[in-house]
């Protein structure tokens, strides 16, 4: 039996108690990137694997699937995976330094112990098979944020913190009852198993009530508006190299549930369809674009311009996935990944350029085009690809996001999506104008260590690699969403 | 009837959480909450006449063990997130004086 999976998950895991004992800073810091490199090591050689010969699974202790726990290691999950361990390990080259300024010296070791812990939650998520275990790594990835964000040198970082705990923790006793409701009415609790066992005659009342708890759960974990609010006051008071890693896993973790529990576990009754839930949640996100992209043009702090920036792009997103067909789900795929990149290196480059982590205003930017020349070119590169130029990876996830509305019924939200990006193309431009056009400041970004750097202009190569070169992207995500809808159709 | 009297339970819980403006208050309710499902899986694992599943040559009939068991999990949970709400409420109060959230959103 492939043992891969099970080693993503308990190697992170064995190690952060380990490093409680080890305590000293650096030795911790060493350690846990060294867990994480070797993390996207094991995950490159199943991706290989998955990819090549179809899915992995893995029966927890050998215990038989509906009875034991199992993993499973499909191409969607993979995909996944991949993403948020690359992004952890991004994030935890680069923080090194931020961290040291930002948290206090006693919480260091702590702090990287929680990391690796939400990102053995995220792993978890993704790969397992039992939709209990679903929650209960939902809950470790949980609560490790809720610490990393408390740790944020701000004085509202706490009050952020216990706010997104509160309602972080309604999201998820609601998945819980919809968990329990789905074990009353099927007798399991294996993901295969339920997607067999729910026909689409079974609809009762009761299952209606397990969509609407998953809904509400799954859309607070996405930041799905109106339910945005938290992901902008997290993202405001974190501390920044958090910021750039979650902008990149956390909410698409729940993009992932949500493919995961309404496409997948509910295929057979298609719920999004069979209650028109497909269109409430398109005109919600519909209004959220424009709304959160009106707010994100007001906004004068950067890091909340890019939080605001970030629920317009997850609602493109979820856009995509609603419009419930094979190109739409792609082309949501093909923007999870390219955003995730995107969104994080422009958070990279605010941490990496402030290290202190006060307020950030735009004004903050002026001149800095020509203190530094080669940063903030990647800078305006990932600005571009949020916009969605050419040769950026935005333009092709724009590109596919179109195509798809334009052969759905919904051709009439292309417009919304054209507007939208326009927008952003001006706060882009009102950023772009303070690096280049405008009078420097005697402002205190500082000069960052080089391979801090290296992590930004590695992501803006990817944007600009992934723009040209689409074949992981694209060719990945039209596999997983032919593989989804050809069992819907069956 | 135990259904509804658990909605109502999880309801309850749900109002205090968002209606209360003390965070102690918010935790209390958040803990009426997660009691109220775990209360739930309760009632749906009861088979009526059941034993304690415990193996034995005389009981045939006996409750469903499993969701006890997730519970069990949920529970821990459940613990771990009132014991961090609580520590952090400790350091908002600390930071603040105060942890009352009406006044904390003015400052």
């Amino acid at each position: 039996m492939n043992q891969l999976p099970v080693l993503i998950i308990v190697l992170p895991l064995l190690i952060a108690p380990i490093l409680l004992l080890v305590r000293d800073n650096r030795h911790v810091y060493n350690l846990s990137l060294g867990v994480s490199f070797l993390n996207i090591l094991l995950i490159l050689i199943l991706f290989q694997d998955v990819y090549q010969n179809g899915n992995i699974l893995y029966e927890l202790g050998s215990w038989k699937a509906p009875i034991g726990i199992r993993l499973n290691a499909d191409l969607l999950s993979c995909y996944f995976l991949l993403l948020i361990n690359f992004m952890a390990f991004i994030c935890l080259i680069a923080g090194n330094k931020t961290i040291k300024s930002q948290v206090e010296d006693d919480n260091i070791h702590l702090f990287y112990i929680a990391w690796l812990l939400c990102n053995v939650g995220f792993s978890g998520i993704v790969l397992t098979n039992d939709i209990f275990n679903l929650f209960v790594f939902l809950e470790i990835s949980s609560l490790a944020s809720y610490f990393l964000i408390s740790q944020g040198n701000y004085k509202a970082s706490s009050l952020a913190a216990i706010q997104y705990l509160f309602i972080g923790s309604i999201g998820a006793v609601f998945i819980l009852f919809a968990i329990g409701i789905l074990y009353v009415n099927t007798g399991t609790l294996n993901m295969t198993d339920l997607s067999n066992k729910i026909r689409s005659g079974s609809i009762s009342l009761s299952m209606s009530l397990s969509i609407a708890m998953f809904l509400i759960g799954v859309g607070i974990k996405t930041a799905l508006f109106p339910l945005h609010g938290w992901l902008i006051r997290t993202y405001s008071y974190a501390p920044s190299i958090i910021v750039s890693y979650f902008s990149g896993t956390s909410t698409k973790i729940g993009i992932y549930i949500l493919l995961r529990v309404f496409l997948d576990i509910f295929n057979s009754i298609n719920p999004l369809e069979y209650y028109n839930l497909a269109q409430l949640i398109l005109f919600l996100s519909l209004i959220g674009v424009l709304l959160s992209t009106l707010y994100a043009i007001k906004q004068n702090e950067i890091k909340k311009m890019l939080a605001y920036s970030s629920v317009a792009q997850l609602s493109y997103i979820i856009i995509a996935i609603m419009l419930l067909t094979p190109d739409g789900l792609t082309a949501s795929l093909i923007h999870v990944f390219n955003h995730s990149i995107i969104k994080t290196g422009l958070f990279l480059v605010v941490t990496v350029l402030f290290i202190n982590n006060k307020n950030v205003s735009i004004g903050d930017f002026s001149g800095l085009g020509e203190k530094y020349p080669l940063l903030m070119s990647a800078f305006v590169i990932l600005l571009l690809g949020l916009i969605g130029l050419p040769l950026t990876s935005g333009f092709i996830s724009k590109w596919y996001l179109i195509s798809a509305i334009l052969q759905s019924d919904y051709w009439y939200i292309s417009g919304v999506i054209l507007i939208t990006s326009f927008m952003t193309f001006f706060y882009a431009w009102l950023l772009i104008e303070k690096i280049y056009f405008s009078a420097r400041l005697n402002h205190d970004a500082s000069v960052a260590t080089s391979y801090q750097l290296l992590c930004v202009y590695f992501l803006a190569a990817l944007t600009i690699y992934l723009g040209v070169d689409t074949s992981l992207t694209f060719g990945i995500s039209e596999q997983i969403s032919n593989n989804f809808y050809s069992t819907i159709n069956q | 009837m135990l259904f509804v009297l658990n909605m109502i339970l999880f309801l309850l819980g749900l109002f205090i959480i968002i209606r209360e403006s003390n965070l102690i208050k918010k935790v209390i309710g958040l803990n009426i909450f997660q009691s109220s499902v775990f209360i739930f899986y309760l009632i749906i694992s009861k088979v009526d006449g059941g034993v304690p599943p415990i193996l034995n040559d005389d009981q045939l009939i006996y409750s469903n063990p499993l969701p006890h068991v997730l519970i069990l999990t949920a529970i821990v949970v459940g613990i771990a997130t009132t014991s961090l709400a609580l520590a952090l409420i400790i350091k908002v109060k600390q930071k603040y004086n105060s942890i009352e959230e009406h006044e904390l959103d003015k400052i």
